[in-house]
């Protein structure tokens, strides 16, 4: 039977309804007990009996029930209105960044995915963080939000990554993310501010903020594990099934049911965001961020009180779509792709050298870079290879064009050698790279970015270099070192500060802290990579 | 009397089924020249980028001239294709020199590194999985209308409005059907 994206049953809309109902009883109830409360306070030693507390009279009822009205109309309101933009906000999640080569390679699967249902109205996002894990939002105007974590993106290759989207537009499509979205909004939200308010009651304990500011936080802490352990109950209501469903769909989208097994199985070996206070987020994730022992099993309490079925049934219904196996599966992707090992100098400048012709006379011969630095040379200079007698203009040569444009595009100047600095990629990210001496200038909010991805190898010479700051990093002092040049930052000029990327291999960085750069050497770079990587045990 | 209102009742129940089933047909056509026009859109994209992908390949790959003009040679069939069905051989053609060409890419290790190439490639695939997606989207959207104009009692509404049957985006080589998944 023909599946249809357009037709989707709506009346699951309903359901969202019947959390209104039940926040206003939250309400109701929560005012009762409110003036039994009050009437306990006031009236506790002036000889009511007992009864009498609890007695009500219908007006008083009727009042009750018209301020619990209002209230949850407040919070329903509130909760409804722009509700993908506050969970992101709660989640830090952020557009991608369209200069990042792996964000962009996200941004086009999402645009893949939306063909593939016919068109839909999705937008991505990113999450800074390095755990994996992958969610989606809706609104009931069906503006869906998909977004994954940069853990996910660095270890996930392209049909893992579509796979996982595609699931996650099936929750859309079939209405199962507005729920948990409402859901998520009304009740889980405020367990994500609860985990910040015991935070910072706990750290307040040992500080001096004590007074006013505690009474309020211990108050907060109070009303938001309330409503907290409503959202509990929330679960209950949405269906485990719905994960099996969407994984079902996305194989539908994607025909490729052995990259979702694959990328369910990466996630579930990784850290997936537990202790970042998402657990009461769970329900919008694609494997629930915390591990719980009740998830994977079956039965009816299980079903009724976890969001996400078993993961190992999940895969298994997969690979037996894909007819694979598990040993099959963790074979593979325990498997490392072949790393490509950076040259050790770009090979277009030691193969291609120029002779330019100044006034007449051939000059040279000068590689790609350095022949571009001359002030006298121009679009239309007459150029001639070095072992070759054919002569053409510059801008004949698209390689040499590319490296004009870069060059006045940006005006930055290596601090080392004076070299104007190229626009260049290193694992995905968009970096600054001189030709010439091999640096490279990384703002500071990207570089977590590059030491999570592992697509670029070490060269025995990277290596050779990590084991010298090691062996230093060792030593109890350091021996004094006499800095003979202070670099410049190349955007602003000012002096750089130079000091110890961190205290944990003893590897110097330049940095300028007004414009939020750091200056690696040559090398420098893969050498603080092959720290992070060997502290991560990606390598031995 | 009786028999009169129950002879009226049943002529506007026919009528009311025959404009229901009229109405659906449309909308189903419809739909079918949306994801029509959505393959269209994906087929002018994967045509704009090769000429770029050919000049990035020139500069490197001199002794492959053949290959090159191959592609050019198929993009220009693939341009002027107006029927579905040349157009689904056209790309089909397009794709397998394609492939041909990224084969012979990978003899040209400097080429695979470059940047551009690797921006490129990443484009290629991405309208690559686009037009697969869109084909699927079609072919089901196609398969639903012609489901409805061959059974029983929409086939006799759509033979009195002459209604056409939709030509399906097929694949024709064996090779090709495959995960929408490019891999150079």
């Amino acid at each position: 039977m023909p599946f249809s994206f357009i037709e989707i049953e709506k009346r699951k809309t309903r359901i969202v309804f019947l959390f209104f109902f039940i926040l206003l009883l939250f309400y109701f109830f929560s005012a009762w007990l409110i003036i039994v409360a009050v009437k306990f306070f006031f009236f506790a030693f002036s000889g009511l009996r007992l009864r009498s507390f609890f007695y009500f009279s219908p007006k008083l009822i009727g009042g009750i029930f018209v301020v619990a009205l209002i209230s949850a109309i407040f919070h329903w309101v509130f909760s409804i209105s722009n509700v993908n933009e506050r969970i992101i906000k709660v989640l830090g999640s952020k557009e991608p960044d369209k200069d990042d080569l792996y964000h962009k390679r996200f941004m086009n699967i999402i645009e893949e995915v939306k063909i593939a249902s016919g068109g839909l109205n999705i937008s991505a996002v990113v999450m800074p963080i390095l755990a994996m894990n992958a969610f989606s939002l809706a609104n009931f105007k069906n503006q869906g939000i998909i977004g994954i974590t940069e853990g996910l993106l660095a270890r996930l290759d392209r049909a893992e990554i579509e796979a996982v989207v595609a699931h996650e537009v099936a929750h859309i499509v079939s209405r199962d993310t507005l729920i948990k979205t409402v859901a998520v909004s009304i009740f889980g939200v405020y367990g994500s501010i609860l985990a910040k308010v015991k935070n910072s009651l706990t750290e307040t304990r040992y500080s001096y903020g004590r007074g006013r500011g505690l009474v309020f936080l211990v108050f907060m802490y109070v009303v938001l594990s309330l409503i907290n352990s409503l959202g509990k109950i929330i679960s209950c209501f949405i269906s485990r099934q719905c994960e099996y469903r969407a994984d079902s769909v996305a194989v539908r989208l994607t025909r490729d049911p052995l990259s979702l097994a694959k990328a369910l199985y990466k996630i579930s070996i990784h850290w997936r965001g537990a202790g970042l206070g998402y657990e009461s987020l769970e329900s919008i994730f694609i494997i629930n961020p915390a591990y719980r022992g009740l998830d994977e099993k079956e039965g009816f309490f299980a079903s009724l009180f976890s969001t996400h079925p078993p993961l190992l049934k999940r895969i298994n219904i997969l690979l037996d779509m894909a007819h694979a196996d598990f040993g099959e599966l963790t074979l593979t992707s325990q498997q490392k792709k072949p790393r490509r090992v950076k040259p050790p100098q770009p090979l277009s400048e030691t193969q291609l050298r120029w002779f330019a012709n100044k006034d007449g006379v051939w000059q040279g011969p000068f590689s790609a870079s350095q022949l571009i630095s001359l002030e006298w040379v121009t679009n239309q200079t007459f150029l001639k290879r070095e072992n070759s007698n054919k002569i053409c203009f510059l801008y004949q040569e698209p390689s040499l064009l590319e490296l004009v444009h870069q060059k006045r595009g940006g005006s930055m100047l290596c601090p080392l050698c004076f070299h104007p600095l190229a626009k260049g990629y290193y694992e995905g990210v968009l970096v600054y790279l001189c030709n010439s001496c091999g640096g490279i200038l990384v703002k500071e909010e990207k570089l977590p970015r590059i030491l999570i991805r592992e697509e670029i190898g070490f060269s025995s010479e990277v290596i050779e270099k990590a084991k010298n700051v090691e062996q230093l990093s060792k030593k109890t002092f350091l021996p004094q070192k006499n800095i003979t040049a202070v670099l410049l930052c190349p955007l602003c000029r000012q002096k750089m500060l130079r000091n110890f990327y961190t205290l944990a291999v003893l590897l110097e960085v330049d940095r300028c802290y007004y414009c939020k750069v750091i200056w690696f050497d040559k090398d420098e770079l893969e050498v603080l990579q092959y720290f992070v990587e060997k502290a991560r045990g990606s390598i031995r | 009397m009786f028999f009169g209102l129950g002879v009226l009742a049943l002529v506007i129940i026919f009528i009311l089924g025959v404009v229901a089933i009229y109405n659906s047909l449309v909308r189903l056509r419809n739909r079918v020249k949306n994801a029509w026009s959505q393959i269209d859109v994906q087929l002018k994209r994967r045509h704009d980028l090769i000429p770029n992908l050919v000049e990035v390949a020139k500069g490197y790959m001199a002794h492959e001239r053949q290959t090159l003009e191959n592609v050019i040679k198929a993009r220009t069939q693939a341009v002027q294709a107006t029927s579905i069905k040349d157009k689904a051989q056209a790309e089909n053609f397009l794709t397998s020199t394609l492939r041909s060409l990224f084969a012979v890419v990978e003899n040209y290790p400097n080429l695979k590194a470059d940047s551009q190439m690797l921006s490129l490639q990443e484009e290629l695939t991405n309208t690559e999985n686009r037009i697969s997606f869109a084909r699927q989207y079609y072919n089901d959207e196609v398969t639903r209308f012609n489901t409805k104009l061959e059974t029983f009692p929409s086939n006799l509404i759509a033979g009195w409005f002459g209604f056409q049957k939709e030509e399906l985006f097929e694949l024709e080589e064996r090779a090709q059907k495959e995960p929408p998944q490019v891999k150079f």
